[in-house]
């Protein structure tokens, strides 16, 4: 098409959000992002699953950086493709249209793939005890050794939650891993690098998941949420916006005044105790 | 070229016929083949033939573009 790009200035500036500051838009930062995602599901399935002590011991132990993290990352992945995986979007004109049912059409495969992955990591994970079980027939004196899967709720549940996070997350992160580079907005304010960003939000982001998973230390999920709320905070900076409303700034102040006082009651208490 | 010349902002030309405004920069970038009923819209928008606003090949720069023109004249 001969028609080129230009400065218009029919564009009105928008809010810039934290959300809005770590939204990746280029491919490269997208799929550098959807590999982060697949990596913080294999991690959360490996806190999850343990042969030794089983999943029903290991599902209350999971460190909040792992729920945090994939929620976030998945929420940057579909504003980087628009919410275009999106079944029934409103908006969607036939090129998103083509680029959705482009990336259904790998993600089911990747899905079926994934469930036999996971099928696979269950019978390896399942103790020996549910390989095979001691069954008396009715009315019969003799006891019947059987050989199979002998999954108990717990089981079920893990093998139900992982092919549904799969299966939400193949077509967004499909679309992620396909999308051309985003066009920049006619009138955009120059933010921090994308690339600078990423490395910024995603060192946060292992060294929570490192401080969780060998350190043992829960806290750590906070990092990451600070290093949004920085970048939130340069994003708007940038964009020539304040930092925090005076009604943000006193929610937040109120907020953090709250935790104090609940963590110093806390600490009373127990020292009393 | 053709939206400059108009005047026109990507969401502007997105509303007339019909599209995201992320479509219109895909199309200007190349990223995109419009369908046919997306490309006769253009073409009726602008009032030009399809052949004038879409090309197999890049088009040529715009000073070449009107250099070739003078001599053909």
């Amino acid at each position: 098409m001969s028609t080129t790009a230009q400065a218009h200035p029919a564009e009105p500036p928008r809010i810039v959000t934290w959300r809005d500051a770590v939204t990746p838009l280029s491919r490269a930062s997208r799929r550098r992002w959807t590999l982060c995602y697949a990596l913080l599901l294999v991690a959360l399935t490996a806190c999850v699953v343990d042969d030794a002590i089983g999943i029903e011991h290991q599902i209350g132990g999971i460190p909040s950086i792992l729920v945090v993290g994939p929620l976030v990352v998945f929420g940057m992945l579909r504003r980087g493709t628009r919410s275009i995986a999106a079944l029934d979007h409103p908006e969607l004109d036939e090129r998103d249209i083509a680029a959705r049912d482009g990336a259904y059409r790998i993600a089911f495969p990747l899905l079926v793939l994934m469930t036999l992955a996971g099928l696979a990591l269950l019978a390896h994970s399942l103790p020996d005890i549910a390989h095979s079980t001691h069954l008396a027939p009715p009315d019969q004196h003799y006891v019947q050794t059987r050989h199979g899967w002998f999954l108990q709720s717990d089981e079920l549940l893990a093998l139900g939650a992982w092919i549904a996070v799969w299966g939400l997350f193949l077509p967004t992160g499909v679309l992620a891993w396909r999308e051309p580079d985003a066009i920049e907005p006619e009138t955009s304010p120059a933010g921090m690098p994308e690339p600078l960003r990423d490395a910024l939000l995603g060192l946060a982001l292992a060294a929570g998941v490192a401080a969780a998973l060998i350190a043992k230390v829960d806290a750590a999920a906070w990092a990451f949420v600070a290093a949004l709320a920085l970048l939130g905070a340069v994003g708007r900076r940038a964009s020539g916006q304040p930092v925090m409303s005076r009604q943000r700034m006193w929610r937040v102040g109120i907020g953090i005044l709250m935790i104090v006082a609940v963590v110093a009651i806390g600490t009373i208490v127990s020292a009393s105790g | 070229m053709l939206r400059a010349e108009r005047d026109l902002s990507r969401q502007q030309l997105a509303a007339a016929i019909g599209v995201n405004p992320q479509t219109i920069g895909y199309l200007e970038r190349g990223d995109y083949s419009p369908s046919l009923e997306l490309a006769f819209r253009l073409s009726e928008y602008f009032d030009l033939p399809i052949e004038a606003i879409f090309a197999r090949e890049p088009f040529p720069p715009t000073s070449r573009a009107s250099i070739t023109h003078e001599e053909t004249q």
